[in-house]
């Protein structure tokens, strides 16, 4: 059926609109993006959002730390420092180490399990502009002034709340203005996001597998994408319902969490944590993933006991269900439910450490090529080691009594969220980097970049444990001399302005490499895995035919046979990159490009800003505007043809 | 609806399960966990509210005030909502043996007796607020309006894609090969409705 | 309207002032424009004749589902018993005895959905592990969430 028959007349506006929109459905320069439901391509644009944003954040701990350099500082007033903590840790949780962990899966998953997309591409860029409209939302907080409530008035108007939002420190009594609601809507959009990426990855690690990839022939790190997205569609819900709770009580005076109308808000947080500690394991799950492809590889072994990695990470995921409370020792849940989520908590260290052996046993004896991806993958084992470590001193509850609200749970969480997760996420960019661009990063840069890193982050954060156990509170905008807090807290901004060198060192490195000339082949690091076996990057298709797995580590069976000293040796005959053909390609049906998952993902942040200005007769329109363009977008989406 | 929004239609998924089903079946685990949190904190606050008034018949600072929850209506909307299901699983049953005929009139009952569990939820919501209760009266207010609220709320999306199926399915040629179109409606409508089963047990009959 | 009348009274610096209409106004644009784009394919589409089916009405429903007078019977069989809890209800039963046997019957009329009309009966197990996941994991998070602020379920 084409509207073909439109008769000589001058088009209607609909009629030219449809042209235009035709015309981009050709989809050339910045629409092939726009309109783009390629995995690849929604990975690399999460990935440099997720940077943008890792900039952002950076700025922002790079200001509380010049505050906190000295004693009695006033870089920053107190509601301003509240502000910053706030967004810094709300920002590098949801907007930088969870999007560049949707930027691997994205980018991976297909590859690694041998399918040519995700199960369903177009939510796929729906979770992606999600993504983008929800953390430009959040971050436009800062810019809305508070209290009084003009356009940017010299001072911030981002959420003060801190980064979990306690009530009733959010309540309309105590946080003026609109940072909250900001806040809290912003959540509510991301947790759409990571939602509709969570099913996508389920569905697609389910049931979009090559020809004899099982489950258990499947890398660690799609593994650990299964089940993170199993711990997002779980968790995210609860925080859901806590943030309409909270916006039920600033906006519409409901009574949630009022003391006054016999409310209680302990509610509050634990709705938060139970969403809350699932969401640690969301973050460290896919490093732990990326860690696990990247040390078999530069070790040239297979990963050691790797039915162990695999049951010790879902038996994490499954027990950072009964592990939320560890966060609410010092609000008397009792004894008894203390000593219960303590055990609960020292037990979760068991399959963190089996994960821990089984990476040096990977190592241990391989024939190991130090490179940067392998740096910072060790990098990430010892820093996560004593992260845990210092995890396992918390679960302790008396010992925990002592340390809750200091700067050592500051420095515990650090050591796992900087010196676990993104040091994993920052290998993995430097491993599948030229899968992606056909070109290596550099490794001179790169390992600038660790040293300066890993030197920095340990200057920054070790520091906060001698503070922590000093006895410096957290989320504190400045303290007096004399405290003998000075000489550390000097030390810390000295190793934060290192951490944000090292960022630039990896800045320039991707330009440098960028504007190289030299190109790699299909398999640069001789590696194991599916993805390799394809050129880079690779075509929109990915695979010419799809291939057909026989056994665990696929790629490296094809290429190696171990002699009877049990030593790989290469096949002869390489017929690693030989599956290119002439007409590969044709007869591949894929998905066509759609601006609708885009139009779909505007509407929320319409919705949001009309109910937080819902008192504003001329905004309010806003929310109905943003629920028809939702719809509009899903059923246009649901009703447009796939290829056309 | 008319077109699955998966890849390559020909390719065989590696557990036979059609992707979209496998999707709506993640959602509604997911969406356990979203009623979960709501039915939880209603039981929570469970006469905890400092002020009338009240589900049930209450006593404050020696005055009696009479309970708002009227059994007989409410039960009579949860029949109303219970029967749609069984008309929504013989829309399905009339799609899978071809009869568009029939899968247009139980697709337009079942739309029907949605939008009468509607208006029956409208007209009990103005009668509490009538009697005082508002959402930011006590706590019974603010959870029983946010809880049955959100349900109604997805009562309504139902209905919306209910109406949107019938005419989709009727301006088009659907035949069996569409039913999963209708089955996977219906596992979102039967979830709708098993959600009122136990809101209508946990907060309308039980009252401890 | 009121935009015109705020700017022409105070100026366009109060426009900039106000962060709803700074972030709000353009918003308004946007999605004014992304409702005509987002429109335009429906004009392809939605007019298609109705066309009645040439293919004849089967008599038995596809395997693996049960036959249409089995859904009635499972739905004369859920008002029976919702009937029931509302007499239960009217009865005066021993408290303890009426919460058990609501809380019963309940489950009872939820089995019954969820396993004719959602067919978890007939179809892949994977659907009842995940559906059944969920409802473990709420039921223990929150029975210990309301134990441990003094309160329980039922």
């Amino acid at each position: 059926m084409s509207g073909a028959v439109i008769g000589q007349q001058r088009p209607t506006i609909g009629e030219a609109l449809r042209r235009i929109r035709l015309e981009a459905a050709t989809y050339h320069g910045v629409w092939s993006w726009i309109a783009t439901v390629d995995h690849k391509r929604i990975g690399l644009m999460y990935g440099a959002t997720a940077f943008v944003f890792f900039l952002v954040g950076g700025v922002e701990a790079l200001i509380i730390r010049l505050q906190l350099a000295r004693p009695d500082a006033s870089l920053v007033d107190p509601d301003q420092f509240n502000r910053l903590f706030t967004m810094h840790g709300t920002t590098m949780v949801f907007l930088v180490v969870m999007p560049l962990s949707a930027a691997f899966f994205n980018l991976l998953v297909p590859l690694m399990i041998g399918a040519r997309d995700v199960a369903f591409p177009r939510l796929n860029a729906f979770s992606y502009w999600v993504f983008l409209t929800g953390g430009l939302f959040m971050t436009a907080s800062f810019f809305t002034g508070n209290p009084a409530g003009a356009f940017f008035e010299g001072h911030l108007g981002a959420p003060d709340g801190g980064w979990f939002g306690y009530a009733p420190l959010t309540s309309t009594q105590f946080s003026q203005g609109t940072g909250i609601d900001f806040w809290a809507f912003g959540l509510l959009i991301l947790g759409v996001s990571s939602m509709a990426g969570g099913f996508n990855f389920i569905v697609t690690i389910i049931n979009m597998r090559a020809p004899g990839m099982t489950l258990f022939r499947m890398p660690v790190f799609v593994w650990m994408t299964l089940a993170t997205s199993f711990l997002i569609i779980f968790a995210m819900p609860i925080i859901t319902v806590a943030l309409f709770q909270l916006l039920f009580d600033r906006l519409f005076g409901g009574v949630f969490f009022s003391v006054a109308d016999g409310g209680t808000p302990l509610l509050w947080q634990h709705m938060f944590w139970l969403f809350g500690h699932p969401e640690v394991y969301i973050l460290i799950l896919p490093a732990m993933g990326i860690v696990s492809e990247i040390l078999p590889t530069f070790s040239r072994k297979p990963l050691f006991g790797y039915p162990f990695v695999v049951f010790s990470g879902l038996a994490i995921a499954f027990m950072s269900w009964g592990v939320w409370a560890h966060h609410m020792y010092t609000t008397g849940l009792g004894t008894t439910a203390n000593a219960a989520f303590g055990v609960a908590t020292i037990l979760i260290s068991v399959p963190t450490g089996i994960k821990i052996f089984n990476w040096l046993g990977t190592m241990w004896g391989g024939s190991i090529k130090i490179n940067t991806p392998l740096l910072f993958s060790v990098g990430f084992i010892a820093m996560f080691t004593i992260g845990g470590l210092t995890g396992v001193m918390h679960s302790m509850v008396p010992s925990d009594y002592q340390q809750q609200d200091t700067y050592f749970v500051v420095a515990h969480f650090h050591q796992v969220l900087v010196g676990g997760a993104l040091f994993g996420l920052f290998g993995g960019i430097y491993y599948w980097f030229p899968k992606f661009s056909g070109r290596l990063l550099n490794e001179k840069w790169g390992q600038l970049h660790f040293w300066t890193m890993f030197v920095g982050f340990n200057l920054t954060f070790q520091p906060m444990m001698i503070l922590g156990l000093l006895g410096m509170p957290r989320r504190i905008s400045s303290y007096s001399d004399g405290l003998g807090w000075g000489f550390w807290n000097m030390m810390a901004t000295a190793g934060a302005f290192l951490i944000a060198f090292s960022v630039v060192a990896f800045i320039v490195n991707v330009v440098v490499s960028m504007r190289s000339r030299e190109r790699v082949g299909g398999d640069p690091w001789d590696g194991r895995t599916l993805e390799w076996a394809i050129p880079s990057p690779p075509p929109a298709y990915n695979f010419a035919t799809i291939p057909t797995v026989k056994a665990l580590d696929d790629f490296w069976n094809t290429k190696y046979v171990e002699n009877e000293a049990g030593i790989p040796v290469p096949v002869v005959a390489d017929g690693a990159n030989g599956d290119d053909e002439e007409d590969a390609g044709h007869g591949i049906h894929l998905p066509s490009p759609s601006v609708l998952p885009l139009i779909a993902a505007l509407g929320p942040v319409f919705i949001a800003t009309g109910f937080i200005y819902h008192g504003n007769p001329w905004l309010l329109p806003l929310i109905p505007v943003g629920a028809v363009t939702t719809l509009v977008g899903l059923y246009g989406w649901a009703l447009e043809p796939v290829t056309e | 609806m008319q077109h699955a929004p998966t890849i390559d239609p020909g390719h065989e998924t590696s557990t036979g399960i059609d992707n979209r089903k496998l999707l709506m079946w993640l959602f509604l685990a997911s969406e356990v966990l979203f009623f979960g949190g709501l039915i939880g904190t209603y039981l929570l606050y469970r006469n905890s509210s400092v002020a009338p008034p009240c589900p049930t018949d209450c006593v404050f600072d020696g005055v009696t005030y009479q309970g708002l929850f009227d059994i007989p209506f409410t039960s009579i909307s949860a029949f109303v909502l219970l029967m749609s299901s069984v008309t929504m699983v013989l829309a399905l049953a009339a799609i899978q043996r071809n009869n568009k005929r029939g899968l247009g009139i139980w697709l337009l009952a079942t739309a029907l007796l949605g939008m009468t569990f509607l208006a029956g939820q409208a007209f009990e919501f103005t009668e509490f607020y009538h009697e005082g209760l508002t959402l930011n009266t006590n706590l019974f207010g603010t959870t029983f309006f946010v809880l049955t609220g959100f349900h109604g709320a997805h009562v309504s999306v139902g209905v919306l894609l209910l109406v949107s199926m019938f005419i989709v399915s009727q301006r088009n040629d659907w035949t069996k090969e569409h039913s999963l179109n209708v089955e996977l409606l219906g596992l979102y409508w039967h979830f709708v409705d098993i959600v009122w089963i136990v809101i209508f047990t946990l907060v309308y009959l039980i009252q401890t | 309207m009121e935009l015109a009348a705020l700017v022409l009274a105070t100026g366009v610096k109060a426009f900039f002032q106000s962060p709803a209409y700074v972030i709000g106004v353009p918003l308004v644009a946007v999605g004014g424009l992304a409702l005509m784009l987002a429109l335009t394919p429906f004009e392809l589409r939605w007019p298609a004749p109705i066309r009645e089916s040439d293919l004849p009405v089967l008599d038995d429903p596809p395997e693996g589902h049960p036959d249409a007078s089995e859904y009635v019977k499972v739905g004369v069989f859920l008002a029976v018993v919702t009937a029931v809890e509302v007499a239960l209800y009217y009865l005066d039963l021993a408290e303890g005895a009426l919460l058990g046997l609501l809380l019963a019957l309940s489950a009872l009329k939820f089995i019954l959905v969820v396993m004719w009309f959602m067919h978890l009966k007939f179809d892949n197990r994977l659907f009842s592990t995940m559906f059944t996941g969920g409802m473990i994991l709420v039921l223990a998070l929150f029975t210990i969430v309301l134990a441990t602020l003094g309160s329980s379920l039922v």
